[in-house]
């Protein structure tokens, strides 16, 4: 007769045959989830560009997503979608990594004041160096950078003052800060704006104590003004755009990937911080790659739906219902392959690298 | 179409490339409501020698598609150059007249320092440019749909720029062609400041398709830039006594055979809110 062992009596969520072979693509990674949110509940979102699939849902889906910065109602949906509205809780863009986050907290409370604070192309125009693809073109004026970024502080104070639950998903390692202030940039100087200057503008590649430290000391403050808060981490499947390093993208992103899961692991032992695994559900062996579009990058729909219903269906407590009308359904809807518009300015880095590779070398 | 007249910005005569305009014959205008002034000062007895197209008075005019809209023939076939089109000129007063319950503003970057409402929810210029773009678009389809019909150069007339009081505009305003919205009057410099926009697209629009721009006749102007109330009736529209003006400016940037090369008014500093 066997003795028993710590496997023998496992439950089938532990055991891969049975909950990951068996169930394919359709596998629910998520045991137990410790509260459900209310539809009263005010969620805010932030984080890479994976994240505004989540704040998308959540819009779709008639919880409260919170919204500290909409766009003006003068403004066509199109027009504001253009203009970086409605993708997270305020006008902030992607937030890529923990520092950014956390520097963000701390910009929005008067603790921090990057050295600097301002891009003027050769053009004229203003761009903002931690969001610098809100505003297509950049602003015509000083002027008006200032007191929309006057305007953009205030609503991300609210944001973080008024929320109930802060999505955040982490996306990236690899960043490039600045060597004065340490003011850690969302992309590359000099690819969606700005010069790169290496006297200027240093790269780094968190550690996952980096990591850790960053996310422990944005939820500190975060606490501090307001205790009730629950966060709820996750970690972007996207893959790396390019990688600073020299070396294989592939390697670097498995690496980026594997210190931002270690630290959202480790943070999420914290109270009233939870990991929420979208990043098994797109790459795990049981989806079989078909949750990634041909570039083998962008998430397609059907793989953000998957992930979204496994949301719903544990942090809701209920199936995911569409209660309002999405903005071009039609379009979203076309086909089960369509890759999702999230709006990624990551992948500048890739295109910004063409553009070197084909000035360098003129057909 | 006319690319050897693209120089709205040279003072010398442009090179006559269609038939010219001598002054014996009529002009032909052709437009919405802001053609009224024209036909007011007409009725008024003034000597104003332009046939008026006003759409508003036109129903079936307009065939096609709004995406491709055609002009109806019998009014096609009565368009001659130089050809002067008082297409639109309301979509900044759609979007600005009214006060918005979330009162918004946006800074213009040719004249950063007008006035505003320091509480006012800022909205992007660019993104305030875009949507008036939008509200334009159909509008500048016309405009160079007319163009294209004539052998010879065609001129946008701009629109006049706001009345400063609004106690003046209120008994006037038309509030059912507003539904849902305050029945109140927006801050003036808010209205100018999407005049001045609405001008500044209409003069990309020129500068883009070589089409000539006629500025309002400055002497209507207040000392802010604002229209003088004794030319216009009804807080929005030119009345006869602006149409005259107009009409005496149109003629003389015709007659010269040039392009109308006066700038936007200067930034005035002004004291309403």
């Amino acid at each position: 007769m066997k003795r028993a062992n710590p496997y023998s009596s496992a439950p089938d969520y532990r055991r891969w045959s049975k909950s990951v072979a068996a169930k394919g693509a359709a596998a629910d990674p998520l045991v137990r989830w410790p509260y459900q949110i209310k539809r009263t509940d005010r969620i805010a979102t932030a984080g890479s560009c994976f994240a505004q699939h989540i704040a998308r849902y959540l819009q779709r889906s008639g919880y409260n997503f919170l919204q500290c910065e909409p766009a003006h109602p003068i403004l066509s949906p199109e027009i504001a979608e253009t203009f970086g509205y409605t993708q997270y809780s305020a006008r902030f863009g992607n937030i890529y990594s923990a520092r950014q986050l956390l520097q963000l907290f701390q910009r929005a409370f008067g603790q921090f004041e990057p050295e600097e604070p301002v891009w003027k192309s050769a053009d004229g125009r203003y761009f903002d160096p931690l969001r610098p693809s809100i505003q297509p073109g950049g602003f015509a004026t000083l002027a008006e950078f200032n007191a929309d970024r006057r305007q953009h502080m205030a609503a991300v104070r609210k944001m973080f003052e008024d929320l109930d639950i802060f999505v955040f998903t982490l996306g990236l390692t690899e960043t490039w800060v600045s060597a004065i202030d340490g003011t850690a940039f969302p992309v590359c100087p000099g690819t969606v704006a700005g010069e790169f200057d290496p006297e200027r503008h240093v790269y780094l590649n968190f550690s996952t104590s980096d990591v850790i430290a960053d996310l422990e000391a944005f939820i500190a403050g975060l606490r501090l003004i307001n205790p009730r808060a629950r966060i709820i981490l996750t970690v972007s499947p996207v893959p790396l755009a390019a990688t600073a390093e020299d070396r294989s993208v592939l390697v670097s992103t498995v690496y980026s990937k594997s210190v931002l899961r270690c630290a959202a692991e480790q943070v999420s032992a914290l109270d009233s911080v939870d990991y929420f695994p979208s990043y098994e559900i797109i790459t795990g062996p049981q989806s079989r790659g078909r949750y990634f579009a041909d570039d083998l990058r962008s998430v397609t729909e059907d793989g953000v739906a998957q992930v979204m219903s496994v949301f719903f269906r544990h942090v809701a407590g209920e199936p995911f219902l569409e209660r309002s009308e999405p903005a071009k359904a039609d379009e979203f809807n076309d086909t089960l392959q369509a890759v999702v518009d999230a709006l990624c300015d990551e992948a500048a880095l890739d295109a910004a690298a063409d553009a070197v590779l084909q000035e360098n070398n003129p057909r | 179409m006319f690319k050897s007249l693209m120089r709205p910005h040279e003072k010398e005569p442009v090179p006559n490339r269609g038939p010219h305009w001598a002054g014996s014959d009529p002009l032909v205008c052709i437009g919405h409501s802001h053609t009224g002034a024209l036909q007011a000062a007409f009725l008024a007895g003034a000597a104003i020698r332009i046939n008026v197209f006003n759409f508003w008075r036109l129903p079936g005019a307009i065939e096609g598609t709004p995406q491709q809209p055609l002009l109806r023939a019998d009014i096609a076939a009565q368009m001659k150059a130089p050809l002067i089109s008082m297409m639109g000129g309301g979509a900044q007063t759609v979007l600005a007249i009214c006060a918005h319950p979330r009162p918004f503003e946006f800074i213009l970057p040719s004249a950063p320092g007008l006035p505003r409402d320091e509480f006012a929810e800022l909205v992007p210029y660019e993104a305030v440019k875009a949507r008036l773009a939008d509200e334009c678009a159909q509008f500048w389809k016309l405009t160079g749909l007319v163009a294209s019909l004539v052998d010879g150069p065609t001129f946008h007339v701009d629109c006049p720029p706001p009345i400063a009081d609004n106690a003046f505009i209120t008994p006037h305003m038309p509030w059912s062609m507003f539904p849902g919205r305050l029945h109140e009057v927006a801050p003036p410099f808010h209205r100018y400041r999407m005049w001045r926009l609405n001008t500044e697209l209409a003069k990309e629009y020129c500068l883009k398709t070589g089409i000539g721009f006629i500025a309002h006749p400055k002497q209507c102007e207040d000392g802010e830039g604002f229209l003088q109330q004794q030319y216009s009736d009804d807080g929005i529209h030119g009345n006869a006594a602006y149409g005259v003006a107009l009409a005496d400016k149109i003629s003389s940037v015709v007659r010269a055979g040039r392009y109308e090369t006066d700038d936007l008014p200067p930034t005035q500093l002004g004291s309403r809110p």
